[in-house]
């Protein structure tokens, strides 16, 4: 192994950020952000003891200190790249997703169900969308990480020429790949180009094919470029080293924290697995999908037995929209007509709305409780539902006929 | 706690709009952190050997800069603590670092030239790349002035990025010198296909287009063909000597 520099930022920092009792989870659990079980933990913690020790200390250190007026030094030249490169990647934050290719934040837990994970997520993590899963809420990806000082052999380093992305999109993990599940996206922060979705597509087929090259130098914190096997070229790092290798810790260190992406993705697998396939299933998961893209949840759930029903959807699932709705299919031709009974089941008025293009073709307003249905044909556009709040499903029918 | 801190709140409205700020935004968050920081000499800083400025920068990039979600900055109180915090994980990570090097001082393989293309049979064939060099028209003295006359005339990551990122000398080097210099190259990772260095069986009509390839193959007249390999190697290494003796001069320059 080459003799290495420190690699930046420390490892007990990456520690500490990842699942360490930071600052941030401290202050999340003062302000009763967190549930019983993490904030016994945390109370209980040494690092809760000193952050609050640390505080009288500088209460009383910084009394008597007086300020001085100290010039303020330029902002170096890599901060000034990492703010230019910040703001460039804000102008995708507003890109529908998902498409392949896309480098999306994940920003919160969501699982199917409210509460069925007790955990809290303490910083954003990237992932990268590949395809869709199973089911059209949940797709494959790869997880991102920003310290490229740690890149392996089998970590795509990102180049100028996939800007503008986020730096805290500094490398995709091809030994790291996840499900996601849609609803836990909040924003695009980067989007690979076809051809180099490619390069990581290959790149990753030779990381499951082949062991990493014997004799490349193993060097922590160099970056150079290479082909995969298909003749694309990348930029990773270098194969792993020995015990002392810190990239070892690292890889632990984030496969762990990617359990926060895969584990909701699991109970949203399983949660949606009753969907049928067929038309009326493909509306269903149209339905959950948009759901997903506006960060709300629709969860198919079994039908109440009723002494009436159509023939031929008895097995279809319900769609519940949790304290919103619940979404029925009475009816769906191979033409495109269909009709859907809509439940109101929280505490505001529901909207519900068939259009073609910008016009209204029929609207039905549901107060809390009320139940109405909603016909569409094969020439009507969109379906919305809308709270009073302003909570929002848009769905595209013609692509359904 | 410093509640009445004339900065206390625009801190705190930068710090919770992070995610979003635009370059001005950033400008002053980095303006206010500097101010606070620079008259704040917590207890740690005795047990780290650079100027405190560089720590302050440092803080700035991997934890005001990063995004999180639970962090708030209500006061500057917060934020020296931040540092403070910060600071420490330094010092663990220099203790645990230290420990290491004790028991594993010294690894033969990190001697190995570095090579644009890592070519295994230039590095077995037992000749002198320099000798090759001179032999083949190309005398050391001059590539050497070339590659001054390159670093000069690069843009300021570029003899970083080469001195640290690709030079293996570099670690043998006094490593407090250079801290400063490889932690600025961290976060240009993102231009190392566009300088050229590649990893063995890395791609030559590509590397021709990059920096490194338009250097070799336009002022120094070298044609980038499997035989010339060895040549190459020597260039490198000539320029590794270069950068690393350019950011020499810099330090003791600052």
């Amino acid at each position: 192994m080459k003799e290495q520099l420190p690699l930046s930022p420390p490892i007990e920092f990456v520690e500490r950020r990842l699942f360490g009792v930071s600052e941030g989870l401290i202050e999340a659990t003062k302000r009763g952000e967190t549930s019983p079980a993490i904030s016994e933990a945390v109370r209980g913690s040494p690092e809760w003891r000193e952050y609050h020790a640390d505080v009288l200390n500088d209460q009383a250190s910084q009394q008597a200190a007086p300020e001085e007026l100290v010039p303020t030094p330029a902002i170096p030249q890599g901060i000034q790249d990492l703010i230019r490169r910040r703001v460039a990647a804000r102008s995708l934050a507003s890109t529908p997703l998902p498409a392949p290719g896309q480098i999306v934040l994940a920003e919160k837990i969501v699982t199917p169900r409210p509460g069925q994970l007790d955990a809290i997520m303490l910083v954003p993590l990237c992932v990268l969308l590949d395809a869709p899963a199973e089911v059209p809420a949940v797709w494959h990806g790869w997880l991102l990480s920003a310290e490229t000082d740690y890149a392996g052999w089998w970590d795509f380093v990102l180049q100028e020429q996939d800007a503008p992305f986020d730096p805290e999109a500094g490398m995709v993990q091809l030994w790291n790949p996840v499900r996601l599940y849609l609803p836990m996206a909040t924003r695009v922060v980067g989007e690979l180009s076809p051809a180099r979705l490619q390069a990581v597509r290959t790149m990753a087929a030779d990381f499951v094919a082949a062991a990493p090259p014997v004799d490349i130098p193993v060097w922590p914190g160099r970056v150079a470029s290479r082909n995969t096997s298909a003749g694309l070229r990348v930029t990773t790092g270098s194969p792993l080293g020995n015990e002392h290798d810190a990239r070892h810790r690292y890889q632990q260190l984030y496969f762990e924290a990617a359990e926060a992406i895969r584990e909701p993705a699991r109970l949203a697998l399983h949660a949606l697995a009753a969907v049928p396939a067929g038309q009326v299933g493909t509306l269903l998961n149209r339905l959950i999908a948009a759901a997903g893209r506006a960060a709300e949840i629709l969860l198919p759930e079994p039908r109440v037995a009723v002494a009436m029903r159509a023939e031929g959807l008895a097995d279809v699932p319900d769609l519940s929209w949790p304290d919103v709705a619940r979404l029925r299919i009475q009816e769906l031709t191979a033409a495109g007509d269909g009709r859907m009974e809509v439940a109101a089941l929280g505490t505001e008025v529901l909207v519900v709305e068939v259009r073609k293009g910008s016009q209204v073709e029929e609207r039905v307003d549901l107060p809390p409780g009320a139940v109405d249905t909603i016909a569409w044909d094969k020439d009507s556009t969109t379906l919305v539902l809308v709270t009073a709040s302003g909570r929002r499903l848009e769905l595209a029918l013609k692509e359904l006929a | 706690m410093g509640e009445n801190h004339p900065l206390d709140g625009e801190l705190r409205d930068l710090w919770c709009r992070r995610r979003d700020l635009d370059a001005a935004g950033w400008t002053r968050l980095y303006e206010i952190a500097m101010s606070v920081l620079m008259n704040y000499k917590p207890r740690e800083l005795a047990g780290l050997p650079e100027d405190r400025n560089v720590y302050i920068q440092e803080f700035f990039q991997d934890k005001v800069l990063r995004l999180d979600l639970s962090s708030q900055c209500d006061h500057v109180g917060a934020l020296r603590i931040y540092y403070q915090r910060y600071l420490r994980d330094l010092l663990r990570s220099k203790q645990s670092r230290e420990k290491r090097e004790v028991s594993d001082k010294h690894d033969p393989e990190g001697e190995s030239p570095p090579s644009l293309d890592e070519a295994p049979e230039v590095e077995t064939s037992g000749t002198d790349p320099l000798t090759e060099l001179a032999e083949a028209g190309f005398p050391p003295v001059d590539v050497a002035a070339s590659a001054r006359a390159w670093l000069l005339a690069s843009e300021e990551w570029v003899p970083v990025f080469v001195a640290f990122s690709n030079c293996p000398d570099a670690a043998h080097s006094d490593p407090l010198v250079h801290l400063a210099k490889r932690k600025g190259i961290k976060s240009q990772a993102y231009k190392a296909e566009k300088l050229g260095f590649n990893w063995r069986g890395g791609d030559a009509a590509g590397f021709a287009e990059t920096l490194l390839g338009r250097w070799i193959t336009g002022s120094l007249g070298i044609e980038l063909r499997p035989e010339n390999s060895g040549l190459l190697l020597g260039v490198l290494k000539i320029l590794c000597f270069e950068a690393l003796s350019w950011a020499e001069q810099q330090e003791a320059a600052e």
